[in-house]
């Protein structure tokens, strides 16, 4: 392989990527050493300005570095140089620009470059800033760009032994590719194109939706950076207002890209909800829940003093959970026989190396200042603020605990299985796995954490900070609380006419989350009097409760409109309580279910989508009004070869109140794949047919004749193109129990050798009939096999041929005719010669005359009703006589081939899920004021700076 | 009393809570198991198994799109037949491994929830060549 040089490599652009990232990785500990001086000699100033300077340049270095190569990477990928594995991996020559972003983020690398990237942007304009938190922060997350940066370098330590994966690795040398034969061939980038993004990537929200996470991911770890800083300066309480604004900015964004997440499963994943308690999901709500208990212990620690180590390790918990989600989703530990790409890579002892360091520099930097941290003298009173907060800072870290313990089962099994190496004991006995119903679980113990943050939310708004006078203003909290408690209990009573709460709990969180939302507002109004700029954390409060009524409203009241008892009806006894959640939808037959009569009413094919209509009528009481009438166009996405179906798609019906959901949960073989609908054909028991046109024939107690034979046929899979030669037959069928109906079978020849026989059904007698290239040579009579007879005739004049009147009757000076492509500088004139059998009806024949290049050609034309050929072979112009050639073929030649299979499958339905999700939008607008609130904190507390 | 703060009450208090919690969560973990042990366990478990690709697979939407039955062989060799009530998965057919959660009913597995593991089509290891070289 050595002695290959290869044809069209870009070898400079990789060389030259990685080259950055062993430069941003230097400069990263250049930066982080630097600034770490420039800390710790912060007593002589000059000295520590010159280290100060040297961490800028290398920060700047490590940033600038970090995302030329990014540039790179994405000049590689926008220029399709698939001899880099990345590049092949993600992208391919149909993929649309836009998802070129996607396919940057789809791989591990491209992850942790996004990540590096926001790191870097959040560095600089800390530095840009300039405050005295700059070097001890930088230093912190220079170290931690550092750890990032080494995850995709990609260099040998030894030969054995490497660091990182780099995104710059060429295919033809990456694990299992490079013994591949395609190698051997110097110009083998001619031969290879890339496998694109995953077609479940290509949506919207994938654009937008991890960069929003990662600069979420990202922005946790300044607050963590600022606790580090805290303590290393001993300032140990300065570095509470600093973190404040970027600690909101974190939650805020977090949040949303965690919202985000929900958003697109909710409209391109087909599970039909937007959080399912997955362990990816899981991974990153709990870096976030810990970050709100901080930012709670931080607004503790500012006002009284209190709580300044619980907002350390608050932040730094968060940060670290931020490291073992990375850990958890990338090293394939939770798919446990899953081969995840990061295990192949073996960066598992990295990421474990990452946190254990981080988690050791936390612990230790406690300990060494734990006994330094100031703590006031007294206690923080039951009646204070800043108790509940605590309180209410401590539930949340349980509820992320709780979380964390369940998506933490596979380590478990991992760390038992580790130990019984040890002692050689077999552990898989003891393996947990996941709950039978993860949501269920997960549910049944959050449930009662939400309730407890609905009423502390209200409650918290309405006691001070430091509460010294409490004997004079208890009378007025208890008036407060009392006023918010009965305006809930009104307005829980009335909600619970709408939400279905079923179990005492559930009322208990409707009223919690009333409580929140009311009591907040009140508090806006008597308090705040309604300035917004003070308003911050009661919309986030208030967007908390009104997400719980979304989740409730949504979750509890969720209904499957697609369960059809109805049409279950004497299959099953009535005691089958299965939750019907999918209905049977057969093209144009209107099906009653969950007050709508939904029919399917078409599917048609756009690019790589096919989408489906489906018409919703809803009934009034009397089930025959219809009150209203909408279309839901689920769709199916298919692969780029258009062979296979990859991701049914969902369509939703939004209201204020409510959404109306769909899929396609089962769809006919034709729609799944070329294989399935071919393997379904080859099932079928075809026999053929000889069929004379007009003639009957009988098959088990059903009759079909060929009505017409069609030269130009469509069918709804077939693409007629110029140079195909096709056939198609209209074929009546009918029993004797009156069923009747028709079908169109297609055959076609493309490019001379592909065969494609398109088949079609009647349903009602279960019939399948498919057409034969046999049946093209009968269709098209060989001329070598007939005698044409020859008249001389002008335009006008009336000849008989055997017992057809024939007459002559113009000339199309611009013919069509399926085996005509006309040319720049053709001849072509046809004859219309309309031929009257003795019975039935005129068929007009058009036969052409051509004259291409000098030469004469002739094109017959053939009327398959009739079994007539006819040709205009030449004409003679000063008589303007045209000879006329007229052939009949053989009765018995047209028997024409056809293939029926009785007992068919139908192909015209699908199998559709369609749920209503009320109050969903109460969900969005919930998530959308809690991180606006967090924002509008953040803007406030940076004005006020 | 002296030196006991609210905070250490409150922590004894949550770490109590937590205790109960997780005691009571870790009953709702399922175990692994196979055929032959969920036969006499009677309660939910997760199967792993693979496909039984010479047995029937039933998924006739035009009788019942909530109905999908299917064989299954778990790791002790052992074949049984799981009832699945919703339609079938795409790809199902390329399944490698197949974990199915539920309980056992008569001869029956009734699955609850089925986990494929597919061989990506994203990630083999293949270099599709152009088809018209």
């Amino acid at each position: 392989m050595q002695d290959i040089t290869y044809i069209g490599e870009h070898l400079f652009h990789g060389q030259f990527g990685h080259f950055l990232l062993i430069l941003a990785f230097a400069s990263a500990i250049f930066s982080a050493v630097s600034y770490y001086f420039a800390t710790s000699s912060s007593g002589v100033v000059s000295e520590s300005n010159t280290w100060r300077n040297l961490g800028r340049v290398g920060f700047s270095l490590t940033s600038l570095a970090s995302i030329g190569s990014i540039g790179m990477i994405f000049y590689i990928m926008i220029n399709h140089f698939y001899e880099y594995e990345y590049v092949w991996s993600h992208v391919s020559e149909q993929l649309p620009f836009k998802y070129i972003f996607t396919a940057f983020w789809e791989g591990q690398q491209g992850s942790f470059l996004l990540w590096i990237f926001w790191h870097s942007i959040l560095g600089l304009i800390i530095m840009w800033r300039g405050s005295k938190w700059e070097a001890p922060t930088l230093a912190v997350l220079a170290i931690v760009q550092a750890f990032l940066i080494s995850m995709i370098l990609g260099i040998y330590l030894t030969e054995e032994f490497r660091l990182g994966v780099t995104p710059f690795a060429l295919l033809r040398e990456s694990e299992g590719m490079s013994g591949l034969p395609v190698f051997a061939n110097a110009n083998y980038l001619e031969l290879i194109e890339g496998k694109g993004l995953n077609p479940l990537l290509q949506n919207y929200w994938m654009i937008i939706h991890p960069p929003t996470l990662f600069l979420g991911f990202a922005s946790v770890t300044i607050p963590f950076c600022y606790a580090v800083a805290g303590f290393w300066t001993r300032d140990y309480s300065g570095w509470l207002k600093a973190v404040m604004p970027w600690a909101l900015f974190s939650g805020a964004i977090l949040g949303t890209g965690i919202v985000m997440g929900g958003a697109w499963a909710y409209e391109a994943l087909s599970f039909g909800g937007y959080w399912a308690w997955d362990p990816v999901e899981n991974a990153s709500l709990v870096p976030w829940l810990i970050l709100i208990a901080g930012i709670h212990m931080n607004l503790v620690a500012r006002r009284t003093g209190h709580s300044i180590k619980g907002t350390y390790i608050f932040y730094s918990l968060s940060f670290l959970f931020v490291l073992y989600s990375t850990f958890l989703t990338r090293s394939g530990i939770l798919g446990d026989s899953s081969v995840h790409a990061f295990t192949e890579m073996g960066l598992e002892w990295q990421l474990v190396l990452f946190m254990v360091a981080f988690a050791i520099l936390t612990i230790a930097q406690y300990f060494k200042h734990r006994v330094a941290v100031p703590v006031p003298e007294k206690e923080e009173a039951f009646n204070s603020r800043e108790f509940w907060m605590f309180i209410g800072s401590l539930v949340l870290l349980f509820s992320a605990g709780l979380i964390t313990f369940t998506t933490s089962l596979p380590v478990f099994n991992k760390l038992m299985d580790a130990y019984g190496s040890l002692v050689g004991q077999d552990m898989s006995s003891y393996h947990k796995a996941s709950p039978e119903d993860p949501i269920a679980h997960y549910n049944r113990f959050q449930l009662w954490i939400a309730v407890f943050i609905g009423f502390l939310s209200g409650l918290a708004q309405y006691l001070y900070y430091k509460e010294k006078k409490w004997d004079q203003r208890k009378t007025q909290f208890w008036k407060n609380i009392g006023i918010s408690a009965i305006l809930s209990v009104v307005l829980t009573v009335v909600l619970s006419l709408w939400i279905d709460a079923s179990h005492y709990s559930y009322y208990l969180l409707l009223f919690s989350a009333v409580f929140g939302v009311v009591a907040n507002t009140q508090y806006l109004i008597t308090f705040l009097k309604l300035k917004m700029k003070a308003s911050a954390a009661v919309l986030s409060h208030v967007g908390f409760g009104l997400m719980i009524l979304g989740v409730m409203a949504s979750g509890l009241n969720k209904s499957y409109i697609s369960n059809n008892s109805f049409a279950m009806r004497g299959i099953f006894a009535p005691s089958d309580d299965r939750l019907h959640q999918n209905v049977y939808l057969v093209k144009g037959e209107p099906m009653f279910m969950g007050g709508y009569l939904a029919t399917y009413v078409s599917d048609t094919m756009i690019d790589h989508n096919r989408s489906y209509r489906i018409k919703f009528d809803k009934l009034a009481e009397d089930q025959k009004t219809v009150e209203e009438s909408f279309e839901l166009e689920p769709y199916l996405t298919y692969n780029m070869e258009k062979t296979e179906m990859v991701n049914p798609n969902p369509s939703t019906r939004r209201y204020v109140h409510k959404d109306i959901f769909s899929h396609i949960v089962a769809a006919p073989p034709k729609h799944i794949s070329v294989e399935a609908a071919r393997s379904e054909d080859d099932s079928l028991d075809y026999r053929t047919y000889y069929m004379i046109p007009g003639d009957t024939i009988n098959i088990q107690g059903a009759s079909f004749k060929i009505n017409n034979i069609i030269l130009d046929p469509t069918h709804p899979e077939y693409t007629a193109e110029a140079d195909d030669l096709a056939y198609g037959l209209e074929i009546m069928g009918w029993d004797s129990a009156g069923s009747t109906g028709a079908a169109n079978p297609v055959l076609a020849i493309k490019q001379q050798r592909y065969i494609y026989s398109f088949y079609d059904n009647i349903y009602r007698l279960g019939a399948r009939i498919r057409l034969t290239e046999e049946g093209l040579s009968k269709i098209y009579p060989d001329d070598r096999l007939l005698s044409y007879e020859t008249y001389q005739q002008k335009l006008g004049d009336v000849f008989y041929f055997e017992d057809y009147k024939i007459t002559v009757d113009g000339f199309d000076r611009d013919p069509a005719h399926p085996s005509y492509l006309p040319k720049e500088g053709d001849i072509a004139v046809a004859v219309q010669l309309k031929i009257e059998p003795p019975t039935g009806a005129p068929v007009v024949a058009r036969p052409i005359f051509l004259i291409r290049d000098n030469r004469t050609f002739v094109i017959k034309d053939y009327a398959p009703s009739l079994g007539i050929s006819t040709r205009f072979s030449s004409v003679d112009p000063t008589s303007e006589r045209l000879e006329l050639q007229i052939a009949k073929s053989d009765k018995n030649a047209i028997q024409i081939p056809v293939e029926i299979a009785m007992d068919a499958p139908r192909d015209d339905y699908i199998v559709l899920e369609a749920i209503e999700f009320p109050g969903i939008n109460f969900f969005w607008l919930g998530c959308i004021l809690m991180m606006g609130g967090m924002l509008l904190g953040m803007a406030r507390r940076l004005r006020l700076a | 009393m002296k030196g006991i703060k609210k905070i250490h009450i409150i922590s004894l208090v949550m770490i109590t809570a937590a205790v109960v919690l997780l005691l009571s969560a870790s009953k709702d973990m399922s175990t692994y198991a196979t055929f032959a042990e969920a036969d006499s366990s009677g309660s939910a478990v997760k199967v792993v198994g693979t496909l039984a690709k010479d047995k029937e697979m039933v998924y006739d939407p035009a009788v019942d799109p909530n109905y999908f039955s299917f064989f299954i062989k778990d790791a002790a060799g052992i074949e049984r037949k799981v009832v699945l009530n919703d339609a079938k998965p795409q790809d199902f057919e390329l399944s490698e491994q197949i974990v199915v959660t539920g309980k056992m009913q008569g001869n029956d597995f009734i699955a609850s929830n089925l986990l494929m593991k597919c061989p990506s089509k994203y990630k083999d290891q293949e270099v599709s060549v152009r088809s018209d070289i």
